[in-house]
């Protein structure tokens, strides 16, 4: 109806464009209005619009091709026809042509407008038909990839019916499930599922179902045609068609094996935490073993070394040179002894990993005074220049573990003292050096002992390794100090080097991360005026212990004796208790005492409870407390220091630097009641 | 809004402004108002008012309530058809109750309603009261 309306009106609009009125006003003596005529052509669209996607109007609002064509033909059709006719009429009115000519001539323009408009279809559907093919062509190609994507794929690819029967399933299918091709359509996928199974993989087919979920994975159970139960990890998608389920596209990867593998590592996983912890156990027993043996061995030998130096220095003249000689190989045999047995205990904790280092601030040149001890006996004893040099650059205080830094320079004096001959030199240099703009500490120790060949550099790093082994047999020696040196350098994230010339000597070279401490000022040594370190290695050994009245606790008999016998010697009065109470009743009895040396494992209350009692009372606080322990496990000085230890000494130890740390304590003692004072 | 209800709401928009400004020149006698081009025929006031109606009973059915809506469009298109079935009478059937000369009579000078206005009215009223019903389509 509205586009008669429209049509009606559009023969009046033509009629006001080209005056043709006398052709179509046959019934009224005046036309209708032409804005009336054009409100009626706008009524008329206005009506067609009121559902644009629905009827003829569809053809022309469709986002199809078909309506884009339309929308473009039909407007040029409708303005081509309007100025056709009207030039038609133009040149009838200026006589160019009688009405008869005029409509043939617009009959013939109209027909050659419909032949372009049909020409321009035929074009725009060979396009179309043209795309249509190679869409086609597209689609074939598409449907030929999955063709053989679905055939030769090695998952198991099916598509099943929204009810569960399987509508197509590839080979792998087959291969998986144990079922024929024309079997598995026969079924369901119910039918071979696990019932176990079953319930979770209907669930999700059922959300699947509902639009909930356009896809799903889980890992299920089927059972094989022979009966076997097959693991399988399924990934299901949803083919809908308007918005209806059409099939569900599964694909079925057989995860039996790795099932059965992941069974097997997670078996072995459980094997290996069971052997982890027995291996666990077995390293805290090795370890309390360790401490026990090493405890065990440290006491009598310690007992045995003081006891053959105190005999070996024969102050009472009584012994004859041929005891005193057999004195000496016993003292000898002892020191070594002692460092076979502390090399063997480091060698069993770097190898079972069991080192840790404790980094504290640490005075630079207290380290170099403790190896001056330490070496000032065998320098005297061999005649050998002994010389110590630190760097001005280099700082006072640094944060390290100053036990296993000590421990490997003593390891390396050791060595070169050892290899020294009488009259030789050895030298400790303390200095800086930049690699890779990291700041290092560089210790050089150089002697001008027997050198190495340059072939048996590497060898001497290894563990009961010399460069000779006829050295072991003159020189003596396990071969571990060096290999445990290397150890620990690299522990402290260091390197270790070595420079020899056969017959002129060795310099090995430490180089260690440098850790500054917070109080670290960057002076040289030379401006420390520290009186104390000067003075003590110039006079490493004095008699300042005379009257000196020194506290020894100590449960064993035999190393009280020792003790005494060797603090005596240097003029010092023993009182001597046997456990940590004794020793609080003793500091409650007897005034003035100097030094307590308290043995670490006693009964009733041991030393360290001793020393945190002795510390808690205000009276004893500045009491100087030096333990001794044959315990020389990682972390037993840390503990000691913490339970109110002045200073720390492990069993066994040489002579003199025990007498020479009495004397600093007993100092530092007196310079604090003097500032009180 | 899509693209197509705009156009429809544009349409209506402008057959409303020309019904109006017909009007108001027959009420304020403006020649240039009645024929909108110097020279062509006047619209007569009825036309006018009945297109004004139809473009409303139009723009009505794209409102959001269709249920009151759908009334008022009935209604309007009865009132339309009922004028146009009296004027029909007038033409071929020879009564005079010439409905289009009863307003502005002094001013019309033999204006009247033409045949094809009235049919094209009846034309667009059926087909507007067809396209209220559900589930029909009339073009």
């Amino acid at each position: 109806m509205s586009l008669t309306c429209l049509a009606v009106n559009f023969v009046y609009l033509g009629a006001y464009l080209f005056n043709t009125f006398p052709i179509i006003n046959t019934t009224t003596e005046t036309p209708m209005a032409l804005h009336t005529t054009v409100c009626f052509i706008l009524l008329s669209l206005s009506l067609l619009l009121i559902h644009p996607f629905g009827g003829v109007m569809k053809i022309i609002t469709s986002e199809s091709l078909g309506g884009s064509l339309a929308r473009k033909r039909l407007l040029w059709i409708l303005i081509t026809s309007f100025i056709i006719g009207y030039l038609r009429l133009l040149g009838q009115k200026l006589g160019l042509y009688s009405m008869e000519f005029g409509i043939a001539l617009l009959v013939v323009f109209n027909v050659m407008v419909a032949v372009v408009v049909m020409l321009s279809y035929g074009h725009s559907l060979n396009k179309i038909q043209s795309e249509w093919k190679i869409a086609e062509h597209h689609l074939k190609l598409s449907e030929q990839k999955f063709s053989h994507a679905f055939t030769y794929s090695g998952v198991g690819m099916a598509l099943v019916a929204p009810d569960g029967t399987w509508l197509d399933v590839n080979p792998a299918v087959c291969n998986i499930l144990g079922y024929t091709k024309d079997e598995l359509l026969k079924l369901t996928f119910q039918d071979v599922s696990h019932p176990n199974d079953l319930e979770k993989d209907m669930e999700y087919v059922r959300r699947t179902l509902a639009g909930e979920i356009d896809s799903y994975q889980l890992e299920k159970r089927y059972y094989h045609k022979g009966g076997e139960v097959i693991w399988a990890r399924l990934t299901v998608s949803i083919v809908r068609e308007a918005d209806k389920p059409q099939f569900f596209i599964s694909q079925i990867a057989d995860i039996t094996a790795m099932k059965s593998l992941v069974d097997n590592l997670r078996k072995k996983n459980n094997e290996l935490t069971i052997l982890k912890e027995k291996a666990e156990c077995a390293v805290k027993v090795k370890s309390e073993f360790l401490a026990n043996i090493s405890h065990e061995l440290r006491t009598p030998l310690n007992n045995a070394l003081i006891l053959s130096e105190l005999l070996l220095q024969n102050n009472s003249g009584n012994l004859s040179q041929k005891q005193l000689d057999w004195i000496d190989v016993i003292n000898k045999s002892g020191k070594d002894l002692l460092t076979l047995i502390n090399d063997l205990l480091d060698l069993a904790k770097i190898e079972s990993k069991n080192v840790e280092l404790y980094y504290s601030k640490t005075h630079v040149a207290e380290i170099f005074r403790d190896m001056e001890l330490i070496f000032a006996g065998i320098s005297n004893r061999k005649s050998i220049e002994f010389k110590t040099v630190i760097d001005p650059f280099v700082p006072q205080y640094i944060k390290t573990d100053k036990q296993r830094l000590g421990q490997i320079l003593k390891n390396l004096l050791s060595n070169a003292f050892k290899f020294t001959p009488q009259g030789g030199k050895v030298s400790m240099y303390l200095s800086l050096s930049d690699v890779n703009e990291e700041k290092f500490l560089e210790i050089q120790v150089r002697d001008s002992g027997i050198g190495i060949e340059k072939e048996k550099m590497e060898l001497i790093f290894n563990a009961f390794k010399q460069a000779d082994s006829s050295t072991t047999r003159q020189y003596g020696g396990t071969g571990l100090g060096l290999s445990i040196s290397k150890e620990l350098v690299e522990l402290f994230g260091g390197s270790i080097s070595t420079q020899s010339e056969v017959g002129k000597g060795s310099t090995f070279c430490i180089k260690i991360p440098l850790i500054l401490s917070e109080y670290t000022r960057l002076k040289g040594i030379e401006n420390a005026n520290d009186d104390r370190i000067s003075k003590e290695i110039m006079n490493p050994i004095s008699d300042s212990l005379r009257g000196k009245k020194i506290l020894v606790v100590d449960d064993n008999l035999r190393n009280v004796f020792a003790l005494s016998s060797l603090l005596e010697e240097h003029g010092a009065e023993i009182l001597s208790v046997s456990d940590g109470k004794e020793a609080l009743h003793a500091l409650l009895e007897v005034k003035e005492i100097a030094v307590i040396l308290m043995d670490m494992m006693m009964p009733e209350i041991d030393g360290y409870e001793a020393m945190k009692h002795i510390r808690f009372n205000p009276r004893y606080k500045d009491i100087p407390v030096i333990a001794l322990t044959a315990k020389a496990m990682t972390g037993d000085a840390k503990k000691c220091l913490e339970a109110g230890a002045s200073d720390y000494i492990s069993k066994p130890f040489v002579n003199e630097y025990l007498i020479s740390q009495i004397e600093y304590w007993i100092n530092q003692s007196k310079e604090k009641q003097e500032a009180f004072v | 809004m899509c693209k197509y209800e705009l156009l429809k709401n544009r349409l209506i928009s402008t057959v409303i402004i020309v019904s109006v400004i017909v009007f108001t020149g027959w009420v304020g006698n403006i020649q240039v108002f009645l024929s909108i081009l110097p020279g062509y025929i006047a619209m007569n006031p009825l036309t006018a008012i009945n297109l004004f109606l139809l473009a409303l009973a139009i723009k009505a059915t794209g409102l959001t309530n269709k249920s009151k809506h759908v009334n008022a469009v009935k209604g309007i298109v009865i009132l339309l058809l009922s004028v146009m079935a009296v004027k029909l009478s007038d033409v071929y059937l020879s009564t005079q109750y010439n409905l289009d000369k009863q307003f502005f009579s002094s001013k019309l000078f033999g204006n009247q309603m033409t045949v094809p206005t009235v049919f094209n009215f009846v034309i667009l009223s059926f087909s507007l009261l067809l396209s209220c019903q559900k589930h029909i389509k009339v073009y």
